[in-house]
């Protein structure tokens, strides 16, 4: 019995199915790729040439290059420069018309974070800060932070003033990407004020940045912060308290450890054991069982042992 | 012939019920761990120690070595005796030294680097036999809160501590996270710490964390099958064996699908095979499910009839007896 085309069509429908979509992935990705490089270099050499750019070279990148492309590259660079060189930068996405082009779809849901976040890497842009502005009074939290990291990016000036008006807490991911944002546009990072700060936001933000500059002028404030009510403060304060090497022989720690849930214990043995801190510093806050692990994870070597 | 036919439209209206399924337990997994922005320098005090157990090569290893988050480390429980051909080189190539393990049982030797770069290594030579406790052994001396175990021949995507690092960190510090995913090779990421917490947050992830070795059957089966279907259907002009071929040809679309939203390095072949893996896996998890809970259902069943009295002392004499008379 022969069979018709149809049928032949159908029955080879899959095997067609996977050869096509395999090819037009290897394609798109390979020219994708390609241009994209492209124009990451040619955005690298405006951003380092000795002039800034001329209007006939902004209008040349905008006519061989689309401008999600533009954006992605410069998303790209942003990682990788900061201060002064985040204005050029800046100048750039604007003479593009980046934003002005691209900001459209920031009325819708899904698209507005996404955008708003890769706003937030071309700062600073004056329409970023308007469109941002506009979109204050969204309800939903993904939104309000992002819409807030656009602001800080875009006023690094009023950081401080954007991250207080935050009504949810941040998260620890939040909290190290507001904090990696301020090191990136170079605001004045004052972390006296925000560890003072009532707002509990503020404080994470600050004991993140001492944690992160080494900070060890912060440690009365840390050894303030520590005594605080809020669980997720007090623990965070500890953890950076202990990456400081700060003194753990205070008296009131004994009592914030002992209120620690035991898995936040666990964890306080082995970051103070990575810390290099003895079983003598340590002893008064932990009971016997957790003496013998602390004296475990001594044991492993979990000090550096590097020789070169 | 009916007989197969029924059987084969049975096993097929199963296979797309399951793929269906799948593509929607994928979809909502993707949709509540996407992350806006993955941050590649440490996050906080968020850290992972991976833990590989019996590797046979060193392919898995180098591959988390070359990870770019810098609060992770790995660890290696080999049994270096058992494999002296494949492993025995470790030592000398990551410039390991042996360093005291009094305090760990049933290790044999226990190893770490001098080496700058392979700081993050920490070598456990444990007996094969002692298996079982090589989690509980890599847990003691986890550096870090968080464990990551991978499979024994599965290598890391690159990325995937980073992601998960990120993931975890979108909660907060205080709370019990763990996170697995539905496609890929088998990984488990929880707390090492050893107190049973009741409010764990398990979390399921859409993307692949690592892969194993490829089987080059599963795509070609997938793409194959339809069309085998389908000339059966022809040639005994049954309908039900052509309802079967359109329902597994709509299965493997489905998981094609999948494969082509998830196409990283890989190509679409392999990534294809890892699906069907994860897919025949997934299959064998909800069918021990349903054995479950249906023998479940069945005692509970038993126990709710009515006991009958039982006069244990009447004999099979005494009723032949009786029936006689």
């Amino acid at each position: 019995m022969t069979l018709a085309n149809e049928e032949i069509a159908i029955a080879l429908a899959m095997p067609l199915l996977m050869v096509v979509a395999q090819t037009v992935d290897w394609v798109a990705t390979r020219l994708d790729k390609a241009i994209s490089a492209r124009c990451v270099e040619r955005v690298a050499q405006m951003i380092v040439a000795s002039e800034d750019p001329s209007e006939r070279e902004m209008r040349g990148l905008s006519f061989r290059f689309t401008n999600v492309m533009i954006l992605d590259a410069v998303m790209f660079i942003s990682e990788h420069i900061y201060g002064n060189m985040l204005n050029r930068l800046a100048l750039i996405a604007e003479d593009c018309k980046i934003e002005k082009r691209l900001l459209a779809p920031v009325w819708q849901q899904e698209n507005r974070i996404d955008l708003l976040l890769k706003f937030s890497h071309i700062a600073p842009v004056a329409a970023v800060a308007e469109c941002a502005n506009w979109l204050v009074d969204d309800t939903s939290n993904k939104s309000r932070f992002c819409i807030t990291a656009a602001l800080v990016a875009s006023r690094p000036e009023r950081a401080v003033r954007h991250i207080a008006m935050l009504n949810f807490r941040l998260s620890p991911h939040e909290v190290a990407w507001l904090s990696q944002l301020l090191r990136r546009v170079g605001a004045p990072i004052a972390y006296t004020p925000m560890l003072m700060s009532e707002n509990k936001n503020l404080q994470l933000i600050g004991i993140e940045l001492v944690e992160r500059f080494m900070a060890v002028d912060a440690e009365p404030h840390l050894q303030r912060l520590v005594q605080s009510e809020d669980a997720e403060v007090a623990y965070v304060a500890l953890h950076a308290l202990c990456t400081l090497r700060g003194d753990l022989s205070t008296p009131h720690l004994a009592d914030v450890v002992r209120r620690l849930p035991a898995h936040c214990r666990e964890s306080f043995i082995r970051h103070a054991v990575l810390a290099c801190y003895s079983i003598r510093s340590c002893s008064h806050l932990l009971n016997k069982a957790e003496r013998v692990r602390f004296t475990q994870l001594l044991n492993s070597y979990k000090c550096s042992i590097i020789c070169n | 012939m009916q007989l197969i036919s029924v059987i084969l439209l049975i096993f097929s209206l199963v296979l797309l019920v399951g793929a269906l399924l799948f593509v929607v337990l994928w979809l909502r997994a993707n949709a509540k761990t996407r992350l806006l922005y993955s941050i590649r320098d440490g996050i906080g005090n968020v850290g992972i120690s991976t833990v590989v157990e019996y590797p046979t090569t060193a392919e898995p290893i180098v591959a988390l070595l070359d990870e770019e988050y810098p609060r992770s480390e790995v660890i290696i429980v080999a049994d270096l005796q058992a494999n002296n051909s494949n492993l025995a080189h470790l030592t000398k190539r990551f410039q390991l030294v042996g360093v005291n393990h009094n305090h760990l049982k049933g290790v044999r030797g226990f190893y770490r680097s001098r080496h700058r770069a392979y700081r993050r290594i920490v070598l456990v030579d444990m007996p094969l036999k002692c298996r079982h406790s090589a989690c509980k052994v890599a847990k003691t001396i986890a550096s870090y809160d968080y464990i990551l175990r991978l499979e024994s021949e599965s290598v890391i995507q690159s990325g995937a501590i980073a992601y998960c690092a990120n993931i975890i960190a979108s909660y907060p510090h205080i709370d019990n996270i763990s996170l697995s995913t539905i496609v890929g090779a088998k990984v488990r990421l929880e707390r090492c710490d050893r107190s049973e917490e009741p409010e764990r947050k398990s979390l399921l992830t859409g993307r692949i964390l690592a892969w194993r070795k490829p089987s080059p059957i599963f795509p070609i089966v997938a793409i194959t099958l339809p069309a085998i279907v389908l000339f059966m259907a022809h040639a005994t002009m049954d309908r039900l064996l052509l309802f079967s071929a359109v329902a597994i040809a709509i299965a493997s679309m489905a998981l094609i699908y999948i494969s082509c939203c998830l196409v990283f390095e890989k190509s679409l072949f392999t990534t294809l095979s890892t699906i069907i893996d994860s897919f025949c896996r997934f299959m064998v998890e909800r069918w021990r499910i349903f054995s479950r809970i249906s023998a479940k259902w069945r005692s509970e069943r038993a126990l709710s009839q009515p006991i009958v009295a039982i006069d244990t002392k009447r004999t099979k004499r005494d009723y032949y007896d009786r029936e006689a008379n």
